[in-house]
């Protein structure tokens, strides 16, 4: 196989792959949206004047943060059920894979946001700003790194990129597309992260030296 | 009151006394209690006619041959069985559908049909022990497809026929998108045509379609699975007499004897890893040269010759009696702890998962202090590339890195010399580069505060003990983080916890209990290594060096 033709191969896959890394951002965009959400429950309930709330709330988000996301995501995929109903209504809403592996996904965020969201309060509530708002290229980096945790949403049997990768792979005969077509599907990782990550690192020194001015 | 003194007796004398006395005690003892009478026994020596039913659609156990009588594996044996009763044998066509009936209706004396052995069926049927054969679950593949191992078929469409006991446990475990057909010929349609990468059917029936030249090219590369072994059966009210007894001996001296190994070769059968073992146990003897698989006082087997799904805890002792216990009271049904093979299975989950971490948090500082020290060495260009490739391990996913070594560079290694790289090296390998770049980031952000102080500081072998102290919190985050990804390792079948967990919990169906141990053990592990990583800051912080 010569390299044109490994590279028409890719190419003609890429659309199939891409639609797969558009799963990976929906599920990571989802996972830290619900992270923040219910993060902001709990820093409420910690900040709460009844001992109890704080009490259950502290002991919530560690358990959070002591249990591994892929561990997470084994349970919630096995465990939880596949449809919902809301009680007292005749809606039933589906509850797939790909929404139960965001849910476990935002476990991280969860710990996240309930450890630094009430340090970026305090500061807020001092006027300090540019302290308070180092909480954003924190949280942006979080995104990141659930966009790369998200790929292990393909050991649940999600249609990611990763798992459209190893059908790909599993599906064509020739052994010598195995290399490149990992390695292509990690660029679309690469290219995607490091500008972002590039960006939020900017973004925190700027916030840095406002803060030292 | 009589009886159980005798029973303890008999189990007394069996543990005190010499060879010559132990056989005489194992005489008196089954002597003690003989089976009861059979109705069926006294009716087939009466007509001397013995009526077993068979299949004949499941080549080569039981097929038609070209004059349109019953033949193969499972007719053999009912014809051996006639032989040893000095009677006729008659043998009857049945159905996977009307099997239970026939035999309840007293159509047929014996069942000999492929049947697996259940906790339900012997709610209706008396399963004879020990089992003849064992069959379990496999994948018939499209020739295109190189799946090499049961975690590959992930998210496939697999054809499958409905109402088979292992769609469930086998679609749970593995997340295949089964694709329900009503019988095999459709599902073996559907399969050629494409509908489907695979059929998930009985290993037995698969083996048999390769057989086949219409299926030329078509392969069953994966290991069966959720293997169940095959009982004769009787009818229920046969439970406890001479018939069960007569038919349980016939079958130890099958296994013993090696006749059920001379069939299966004599019909071309795939050797069966289970007839091996049964006939290794059946044969066994122990120091005194008896025969390990005896029938005890009470009629039964010993323990460890039964099939231990039907063992109950007034049978047994120990643990196992104490795990029994608690699922007849609770239903909670903790096989891990007390059967010795799942046991086995989970210590083994156990370890694979505390070496990686291990070696996971040993190469992640290694590889970030080596890094961080190559950065900021003389060498500029090796500084860069160290760089280049720390920005691409943070910035793709270590399973991905996993995949492209294991499959990728693995395959390469394999057909250049013949060497197979350890799934759990590649698995340390890939995860300890993602971290070791984290780490080697964070040390090099320490060494940029400290240039603000002092310009020319560089970091160097003497002075990493105190680069880490600074460093200390992240460090430790990133750490931490690693030996929760640790768990990703069983995507390439390296046997961890996830892998011990899904493989009981499908064999076992206490999927609830299995899913909770398994997050509870994880939620320990990982506080573990945060009191250690805690301790170990701790330590660090008391040796002052920050300062220097």
């Amino acid at each position: 196989m010569t390299i044109l033709e490994t590279l028409s191969h890719l190419w003609a896959w890429t659309p199939f792959l891409l639609e797969g890394f558009a799963w990976n951002i929906l599920i990571a965009v989802l996972a830290i949206v619900w992270g923040t959400g219910i993060g902001c429950l709990l820093v409420w309930a910690q900040l709460s004047s009844r001992p109890w709330a704080s009490r259950v709330s502290v002991i919530v988000s560690a358990g959070f943060f002591k249990i591994p996301t892929i561990a997470l995501m084994f349970y919630c995929t096995v465990l939880l059920p596949n449809e919902i109903s809301i009680p007292g209504t005749d809606a039933v809403y589906p509850f797939a894979n790909w929404a139960k592996a965001a849910l476990a996904l935002s476990a991280a965020q969860i710990g996240f946001t309930s450890l630094n969201l009430p340090i970026a309060v305090k500061f807020w509530q001092q006027n300090n700003r540019p302290a308070a708002l180092l909480f954003l290229p924190g949280w942006g980096s979080n995104l990141l790194i659930t966009i790369i945790a998200s790929s292990a949403a393909s050991l649940v049997g999600v249609n990611e990129i990763v798992s459209r990768c190893n059908k790909v792979v599993n599906a064509s005969s020739n052994a010598d597309l195995m290399l490149p077509m990992y390695f292509y599907v990690s660029l679309f990782f690469l290219l995607f992260c490091y500008p972002l990550t590039l960006a939020m690192k900017k973004l925190k020194q700027f916030l840095s030296n406002r803060l030292a001015s | 009151m009589h009886n159980s003194y005798k029973q303890v007796l008999c189990r007394n004398s069996m543990v005190k006394l010499l060879v010559a006395a132990f056989v005489f005690a194992a005489g008196v003892c089954v002597a003690s209690e003989p089976s009861k009478p059979s109705k069926t026994l006294d009716s087939v020596r009466k007509k001397g006619i013995l009526t077993v039913g068979v299949k004949t659609d499941f080549a080569p156990f039981g097929m038609l041959n070209a004059a349109g009588e019953p033949e193969g594996f499972e007719i053999d044996l009912a014809a051996d069985i006639a032989r040893q009763l000095g009677v006729k044998l008659t043998v009857a066509t049945i159905t996977t559908e009307n099997r239970f009936q026939k035999l309840e209706q007293g159509d047929i004396d014996i069942m000999i049909a492929t049947a697996a052995d259940t906790q339900e069926r012997r709610q209706i049927a008396t399963a004879i022990e020990p089992n003849y054969y064992a069959g379990g679950v496999a994948v018939f593949l499209r020739p295109e497809q190189r799946i090499a191992d049961w975690q590959a078929m992930r998210g496939q469409k697999v054809c499958a026929t409905q109402g088979a006991y292992f769609n469930r446990p086998m679609g749970q475990r593995y997340l295949l998108d089964l694709q329900m057909y009503r019988n095999s010929r459709d599902a073996l349609l559907a399969l050629r045509d494409g509908r489907c990468i695979g059929f998930l059917y009985s290993s037995a029936a698969v083996q048999a379609y390769l057989e086949k030249p219409e299926w030329a090219g078509y392969k069953m590369p994966l290991p069966a699975a959720m293997v169940a072994p095959w009982a004769v059966n009787v009818s229920r009210n046969e439970q406890g007499t001479e018939l069960e007894t007569m038919l349980g001996d016939i079958l130890a001296k099958w296994h013993a004897s090696g006749f059920l190994l001379e069939r299966e070769a004599a019909w071309k059968i795939r050797p069966n890893p289970f007839l091996l073992a049964m006939q290794s146990l059946w044969s066994r003897r122990d120091g005194t040269g008896n025969l390990v698989c005896q029938r005890g006082a009470d009629g039964h087997w010993p323990t460890q010759c039964r099939n231990a799904a039907f063992v109950r805890s007034s049978e047994v002792g120990g643990l196992q009696r104490l795990g029994l216990w608690v699922q007849e009271q609770s239903g909670m049904n903790l096989t891990f702890i007390y059967d010795p093979y799942d046991r086995n299975l989970f210590v083994k989950g156990l370890m694979y998962t505390l070496a990686l971490m291990l070696g996971c948090v040993f190469f992640s500082l290694l590889l970030g202090v080596g890094a961080a020290l190559l950065v900021d060495s003389r060498w500029r260009w090796i500084g860069n590339t160290v760089r280049v490739f720390a920005v691409y391990t943070r910035m793709t996913p270590p399973l991905l890195q996993m995949y492209l070594i294991f499959f990728g560079v693995g395959t390469l290694v394999w057909t250049a010399t013949g060497v197979r790289i350890p799934a759990i090296g590649v698995a340390i390998a890939c995860l300890s580069c993602y971290t070791g770049a984290s780490v080697m980031a964070t040390l090099l952000e320490t060494a940029e505060h400290k240039r603000r102080e002092q310009t020319d500081f560089k970091v160097t072998l003497g002075r990493m003990l105190s680069v880490v102290e600074l460093s200390a919190g992240p460090v430790k985050a990133a750490l931490i983080n690693v030996v929760k990804q640790s768990v990703m390792a069983s995507a390439i079948a390296v046997p961890e916890l996830i892998f011990a967990t899904t493989s009981i919990m499908s064999d076992q169906g206490n999927v609830n209990v299995m899913m909770n141990v398994f997050l509870l053990t994880f939620f320990l592990l990982i506080s573990a290594w945060m009191y250690l990583l805690n301790w170990l800051e701790r330590k660090l912080h008391a040796l002052h060096l920050g300062a220097v």
